[in-house]
C-alpha cells in the first residue's frame, strides 16, 4: 500500500505526484475512484463532473492522465476527449473512457475519439489501478 | 453508545459509514480491496432526502453493481402489498411482484436477506430473461420497502462477494435517507440516460 504523497525517498529526491483528472456525472463514481485512488496510490486527484470542465481543467491542470465516464450532461465523454487530442497542450495526456456501454460499436466511437483505454463500468478496482499504473510508472 | 438490531453503532453517522463491514466477514472489503462497498456506504451516508437517495441507489446500483433496471417499492404493514417509489429503465408491472408475495420470497426479504430468482447474476448463458434480484430495504428494524432489480448490464457476468455486501449496504442504509423525515414525492419513473 502507498502512501507516500510528495514524501521524499529513500534517495533523499522528491518524488513527483502524479495527477489524475476524474470525470464523471456520478458523484458516487467519483467518490469510489476517489477513496480507491487517495488510499491505495500516491496520485492526487481532481475530479470535474462533465465533459466541457473536464475539458477546461486538462488545460488549466495538465493532468498526467483523465479517467473519464462518457454518458455525461453538457458535454458527453467522446466529445471532451476529441477536444483534449485537438489541443496542443492536452493532446499528450492519455485518456481512458469508463462507462455502462459495453457494445462494440461505442467502444470503436470511443478510440476514434482518440482514446487510450476503455474501461467498462462495474469498475473493479483492482484491474484499475493496474491500468492506471501502467500509464503513470516512470 | 447503543446498538440496533443489526449490529450498527448509533451515535455517530458519519464515522460508522466507513468504518463498518458487512455481513459475517468484518474483513471483507479490505482484504479485497475494492471500494465499492465503502464507496456506496458513504454516498447513502450523505443523502439529504428521498429524491437525493433514489438517486444515490440508481447510482450504486448502475455504477458499482452493473444494472441499470430497478424499481423501488415501499411494502406496506401487513406485507400484503407494494407501493411503487421510484423506477428508473423499466416498467414497474415488469418486475413480477406476485413473485415476491409468495413463499418463500416474502419470508426470506422480510427476514432482510436479498432474494434472487432465475439466473440473475448467473453465467451469460444461464441468464433468464426474467431473473431478478429483491433487495429488503431496512428501516427501524423492518424490512420498509423492496429493491427490484432487473437484467445485469452484458458485460457483468456474475454477482460476486462484493456484490452481495453492495446488497447488505442498500438493506442496512438506504432505509434512513429514504424514511426518516424528509418529505416523500409522488411515484415517479425515469427512462435510462
Amino acid at each position: 500500500m502507498h502512501w507516500c504523497t510528495g514524501i521524499p525517498s529513500s534517495s533523499g529526491r522528491k518524488d513527483t505526484v502524479k495527477k489524475i483528472l476524474l470525470v464523471d456525472d456520478s458523484r458516487t463514481t467519483l467518490l469510489m475512484e476517489r477513496m480507491m485512488l487517495e488510499k491505495r496510490t500516491p496520485y492526487q486527484c481532481i475530479t470535474a463532473t462533465n465533459g466541457l470542465e473536464a475539458v477546461e481543467k486538462a488545460q488549466t491542470e495538465t493532468p498526467d492522465l483523465v479517467l473519464m465516464d462518457v454518458v455525461m450532461p453538457q458535454m458527453n465523454g467522446f466529445e471532451a476527449c476529441k477536444r483534449i487530442r485537438e489541443n496542443e497542450k492536452t493532446r499528450e495526456i492519455p485518456v481512458i473512457l469508463v462507462t455502462t456501454r459495453g457494445e462494440e460499436s461505442y467502444m470503436e466511437a470511443g478510440f476514434q475519439s482518440g482514446c487510450n483505454d476503455y474501461v467498462t463500468k462495474p469498475i473493479n478496482g483492482p484491474d484499475l489501478l493496474k491500468l492506471l499504473q501502467s500509464y503513470l510508472s516512470e | 453508545m447503543t446498538a440496533n438490531s443489526f449490529g450498527r453503532s448509533i451515535g455517530d453517522p458519519m464515522g460508522s459509514c466507513l468504518t463498518e463491514k458487512a455481513g459475517g466477514n468484518p474483513r471483507a472489503t479490505e482484504d479485497l480491496q475494492d471500494p465499492r462497498p465503502d464507496a456506496a456506504r458513504k454516498r447513502l451516508c450523505e443523502c439529504t432526502d428521498q429524491r437525493d437517495a433514489c438517486e444515490a441507489i440508481r447510482e450504486i446500483v448502475s455504477n458499482l453493481l452493473g444494472c441499470e433496471e430497478m424499481a423501488l417499492f415501499q411494502l406496506d404493514g401487513k406485507h400484503k402489498q407494494f407501493l411503487l417509489i421510484w423506477s428508473f429503465g423499466i416498467e414497474p408491472k415488469t418486475c413480477h411482484l406476485e413473485e415476491l408475495l409468495s413463499q418463500p420470497a416474502l419470508s426470506v426479504v422480510i427476514a432482510g436477506e436479498a432474494y434472487i430468482v432465475d439466473g440473475f447474476g448467473e453465467t451469460q448463458k444461464g441468464r433468464g430473461q426474467h431473473g431478478r434480484a429483491f433487495v429488503p430495504i431496512q428501516f427501524k428494524g423492518e424490512t420498509a420497502a423492496v429493491l427490484v432489480l432487473l437484467r445485469l448490464l452484458p458485460q457483468k457476468v456474475m454477482i460476486d462477494e462484493l456484490d452481495r455486501e453492495l446488497f447488505a449496504v442498500l438493506s442496512r442504509e438506504a432505509g434512513k435517507p429514504l424514511f426518516s423525515g424528509a418529505p416523500s414525492y409522488p411515484a415517479r419513473r425515469e427512462r435510462k440516460r
